[in-house]
């Protein structure tokens, strides 16, 4: 089969909802997850069989198209992601549905096309095109926005877009570069060392620019937070929670894979990169009170360890790298899409105000545990699974240079997996345990728009065991060992993990059961005086504790006033040459002909 | 048939017919019809390689031609299809847009004066003919700026006719320098003297027509006039001054005596550089400040002029076909801008952003044409202007300038910046209280801007080999072949 077919499709059926009028959406609503579930067979069809592939390459594309194990395999994830979101969207979105989908699918063919092509300057067009469809995408906005939600949405595009936009113009730089040394554009063609000039270093680090801001890695992670924020709970999960993950990530494996040979001076600094990331991001996470933001800086703060992984440069963390990028994908998506529900039934995302969800959203409930369980590496999660060959990756490192700076970035990875279980406790507490607030919750209007919101949860909850007990068979041993071979020993094994936490799980029903230890239930209170409704705890400040202390309340602070965005930090100095600029723009006549004379003598004096 | 002759006959004689007219729809009816016809022509000169037209059939003399030449080749082909496209784009606008003002027979009369001194400005063969039309254009330009009678349009049209007359006294001072010292004025046997002579003395003269020809074009330090005349101006007319007149008379002119009468040396290359970025930097440094809409698109021409000079001044084929490229879609993607920017004024009276938002809601076609041209400029594939900034960032690259590249890339983060602050403030959000009653454009206003807009979405493909062959290419071989260029005429 003809391995274009998805992109074809997938743009066709964009520019075709684009025209589409409002009125029919009816019809989008039916045809678009279809597309969504075709595109999604279509790519698995083309991923297997894991040797070869079952595709054909259209002649007039043979050198564009690249048909390794990788670029299959992100064109798979593509495919998943797109018809999970298809189902969700279609389930979600209510207004200006023909829309959402036009984008989303010219979103999605790009995104297949990046998975697969060779040709460099094919993948930078489609890499700036995905910053155009995500910021008409945020511009969508919530739903039932106020003024001020449209005016952030507004903000919130514009600083996605140039946040990615400026990475997109250090990708051109970063193709000139490889261009200028190598005379090719093609991926397969280029093989560069990069301790051999700093010329190919600065082109490097152009890539990692432009992965960076696309997967959100500090510090051009800061148009993640607002986007979340103000985006369609449907685009977060797609975009941010997954494609730009995926894409992102990608492109900086080629680079270690193929595009360069990296010196370990600048694999150190990828991987100082990524700790930072985890242990910062993580950190923002734990103060949040929206639980859109608390969830994008995990968002932030997950990529770090995928460039840490990617950055020890050798197979088994590069794998684990590409592994926790699969893995996140699927469990923080399934974390927004079931925030996307709660925010559907009680209209809001402000921890302080929901509570008590549990009976009323128990599958909800059951998805986003276990999600949060597999971010914050539970074993036997997929989580777990892939953070534990990071780490192994960095231990590798140890015996091939100084151990120091490794070493400190493997605490700070261990650390920051503790803090993300901190603050996924909070999470999840705030909203499914703790007392119900005042807010009223709204039901369900169709019991299919129902079942379209829950089911890519449950796929996706369930995925996250399975790639957690199952992922040497299903993945590791078949993808990841024939993308880079690695040595399979020091891999743990979940199955048998698996089976003794059952196992525990079961023994301890026998005892239960078999002890008859009798059980006294009895009505809540709190010392002595039963429990009202304002005495709710909600779980927002569970963390006061550390955002009140004398060394992170002043890093908060600054952070709060966005003194560590770089976007900011740009727009200041940008500004700050306006007012110098504009200064000498008096109108005055007679001053701007001095100029023009006074440019007339500088030229004529260089000469 | 000669048809080289056409371009500069029939707007001279549209605008003398339409200076005695008193018929409303006159004007309307023969601007436009002489526009099409006209670019019509200049797509047909496309069949063509070099013509040259000496008019009153006057032959040379002992090998030194004695009359005046019109000359047209891969350059100038370019150059006269881009200024009649966006002629004829701006005349169509014109038609609902000029109704609120009264003379409009007396607009069209110099909206074609200009347009002959621009083609004459592309076709003329000698130094004095070109000085001739470039006048001739740049005073109609003047008047046109002043077209309004406003306060604020006349004295922005003063500044830019005490700037411009400047500017043209500096180039005529050149020009009779040149003339003193080859003996000739054909551009053709000049470049064959100066050739044969290696004087010296283009390097006085260079940068006597950098600053002249530079005023023109606004390229910084010399664009202050730029910011006051562009905005002033009708919103058709404003697209003609940033789409094509900064284009013809500043750096067609230049580049065209730089490359094929001095040929490139590498200082007049690294200065033309040095002002490229300067441009590039100040121009869009100052255009996110703006808070008025066509100000904002002003400032951005100087940036974007210092793109294409960038890409001239480096002198590489590959900078020359960015340069040309980028000039052919800025001309379409500015003229663009500038005419949404008169819908705006058109529907809501006021330039200013602040005052704005969410007109997307209320103009879809002019809201849709701007985020497309908006996205063009600010380089987002696939939409053209990506393409051209690509090869001159590419070009920068090849030419081993990275630190120039490093500069044209932070420009372009800027220009995106300061496009979606337009765009955020403009188009996008919620729409005020005061424009819920505001409608969409009339009929021949939206067709320009769509025209444009799927100009702008297309002009990519240009970058096909089978079609860059047709249209670039000629082009950038004339450039290429430098001083070559007199043995090629004569």
């Amino acid at each position: 089969m003809n391995i274009l077919l998805p992109i074809e499709l997938s743009l066709i059926a964009g520019i075709f909802f684009l025209f589409l009028p409002e009125k029919a959406k009816l019809f989008t609503k039916v045809v678009a997850p279809l597309i969504g579930i075709l595109n999604f067979i279509l790519s698995i069809i083309l991923f297997f069989p894991i040797g070869g592939g079952n595709f054909v390459v259209p002649s007039y594309a043979s050198n564009f198209v690249l048909t390794d194990l990788l670029s299959r395999f992100i064109y798979l994830g593509v495919g998943f992601f797109g018809f999970i979101i298809s189902l969700y969207g279609t389930g979600y979105i209510t207004k200006n549905v023909n829309r959402f989908f036009a984008y989303f699918f010219l979103t999605l063919g790009s995104a297949f096309a990046i998975g697969i092509a060779d040709n460099l300057i094919v993948l930078l067009v489609f890499w700036g095109f995905l910053g155009m469809t995500l910021y008409m995408l945020i511009q969508l906005g919530k739903e039932g926005a106020n003024l001020s939600d449209v005016l952030q949405a507004g903000e919130a595009a514009k600083k996605t877009l140039i946040i990615i936009g400026a990475s997109d113009c250090f990708l051109i730089m970063g193709i000139g570069i490889l261009w200028y040394l190598t005379n090719s554009f093609r991926i397969t063609e280029i093989s560069l060392i990069t301790n051999y000039s700093p010329l190919i270093t600065f082109s490097f680090v152009c890539f990692a620019i432009a992965s960076f801001a696309k997967a959100g890695n500090m510090p051009l992670h800061t148009w993640i937070p607002p986007c979340a924020a103000s985006a369609p709970i449907p685009v977060t999960a797609y975009l941010p929670a997954s494609l730009d993950k995926l894409l992102g990530i990608y492109l900086l494996s080629r680079c270690v894979i193929s595009l360069y040979k990296v010196s370990p001076g600048l694999s150190t600094f990828v991987m100082i990169a990524g700790a930072l990331t985890i242990i910062f991001a993580v950190f923002m996470a734990m103060i949040q009170h929206s639980g859109r933001k608390l969830l994008s800086y995990h968002a932030v703060s997950q990529v770090g360890y995928m460039v840490l992984g990617i950055g020890t440069l050798n197979p088994i963390g590069i794998c684990g790298g590409l592994f926790h990028m699969i893995n996140n994908a699927i469990y923080k998506s399934c974390l927004f899409l079931g925030l996307g529900s709660v925010e559907k039934n009680t209209g809001t995302d402000d921890l302080d105000n929901l509570g008590g969800l549990a009976k009323k959203m128990p599958l909800t409930l059951f998805t986003m545990l276990t999600a949060s369980l597999a971010i914050s590496g539970i074993p036997p999660l997929n989580g777990f699974f892939s953070k534990w060959m990071v780490y192994q990756g960095v231990i590798n490192t140890f015996s091939s240079r100084n151990a120091f700076i490794p070493a400190l970035c493997l605490i700070a990875a261990l650390f920051g997996s503790a803090l993300t279980l901190a603050s996924f406790m909070k999470l999840i507490h705030s909203i499914f345990l703790a007392r119900e607030s005042k807010m009223k919750t709204s039901h369900f209007p169709l019991p299919i728009s129902h079942f379209l919101l829950i089911l890519p949860q449950l796929i996706l909850a369930i995925a996250c065991i399975v790639l957690g007990i199952f992922a040497y068979p299903i993945i590791i041993k078949p993808v990841f060992q024939n993308i880079l071979p690695f040595e399979a020993g020091g891999i743990w094994q979940p199955e048998w993990a698996a089976i003794l936490i059952i196992a525990g799980v079961v023994l301890g029903f026998i005892i239960y059961g078999v002890s008859r230890i009798k059980v006294r239930v009895t009505p809540e209170f709190i010392g002595g005086e039963k429990v009202t409704p304002e005495m709710k705890v909600s779980g927002t400040e569970f963390y006061l504790t550390i955002e009140e202390m004398p060394f992170f309340g002043k890093i908060y602070e600054w952070a709060k006033k966005r003194f560590f965005d770089i976007y900011d930090i740009f727009r200041a100095w940008v500004f700050f040459f306006t007012k110098v600029f504009r200064f000498a723009h008096s109108g005055s006549l007679p001053i701007y002909l001095l100029w023009i004379l006074g440019g007339l003598a500088i030229i004529l004096l260089i000469w | 048939m000669n048809i080289l002759p056409l371009f500069i006959a029939l707007p001279l004689l549209g605008a003398f017919v339409l200076s005695l007219a008193k018929a409303k729809r006159t004007g309307d009816i023969l601007a436009n019809l002489i526009n099409l016809c006209l670019l019509v022509l200049s797509f047909m000169l496309l069949r063509y390689g070099t013509l040259v037209y000496k008019i009153g059939g006057w032959e040379p003399v002992n090998g030194i031609p004695i009359g005046i030449y019109w000359v047209k080749d891969g350059f100038s082909t370019l150059m006269l299809i881009i200024v009649n496209l966006v002629a004829l784009m701006a005349t169509i606008f014109s038609i609902n847009y000029m109704e609120k003002f009264t003379v409009k027979n007396k607009y069209y009369c110099l909206f074609l004066l200009m347009l002959a001194g621009m083609n004459g400005v592309i076709l003329s063969g000698d130094m004095f003919n070109l000085f001739v039309f470039l006048e001739v254009a740049a005073i109609s330009s003047y008047s046109l700026v002043a077209f309004g009678t406003e306060a604020e349009e006349l004295e922005a049209a003063f500044k830019y006719q005490v700037m411009g007359t400047v500017a043209s006294g500096f180039i005529l001072f050149g020009i009779a320098l040149l003339y003193s010292y080859t003996g000739t004025l054909n551009m053709a046997d000049m470049a064959r003297v100066i050739g044969a002579k290696s004087l010296r003395l283009p390097i006085f003269v260079s940068g006597l027509f950098i600053m002249g020809f530079g005023m023109k074009s606004a390229i910084m330090p010399f664009h202050a006039w730029l910011p006051d005349a562009h905005p002033s101006a009708p919103a058709p007319i404003s697209a003609m001054l940033s789409g094509v007149l900064i284009k013809v008379l500043g750096i067609y002119a230049l580049v065209r005596i730089m490359y094929n009468i001095f040929g490139m040396t590498p200082v007049l290359s690294n200065v033309l550089m040095v002002l490229g970025i300067l441009s590039i930097m100040v121009g869009g440094v100052l255009a996110i400040g703006q808070e008025d809409f066509k100000r904002l698109l002003a400032y951005s021409s100087i940036s974007q002029i210092g793109y294409i000079i960038l890409g001239f001044g480096l002198g590489t084929p590959l900078g020359i076909l960015g340069g040309l490229f980028h000039l052919l879609n800025h001309s379409v993607f500015k003229s663009l801008l500038f005419l949404n920017s008169g819908a705006v004024v058109y529907a809501t009276g006021t330039r200013d952003l602040r005052r704005m938002g969410g007109l997307n809601k209320k103009m879809p076609v002019t809201g849709g044409s701007s985020f497309i041209a908006s996205m063009s400029v600010a380089g987002v594939p696939p939409f053209s202007g990506f393409w051209s900034k690509l090869v001159i960032i590419l070009a920068c690259i090849f030419a081993n300038r990275i630190g120039f590249a490093i500069w044209a890339v932070i420009g372009s983060i800027i220009t995106l910046a300061y496009y979606m602050k337009l765009q955020k403030e403009a188009f996008f959000g919620s729409l005020k209280e005061e424009w819920k009653k505001i409608k969409e454009v009339p009929g021949f206003m939206r067709l320009s801007m769509i025209l444009l807009a799927v100009l702008c979405l297309t002009m990519g493909l240009l970058l096909v080999p089978q079609i860059k062959d047709v249209i670039l290419t000629p082009a950038v071989e004339v450039l290429k072949n430098g001083i070559e260029y007199g043995k090629l005429i004569l």
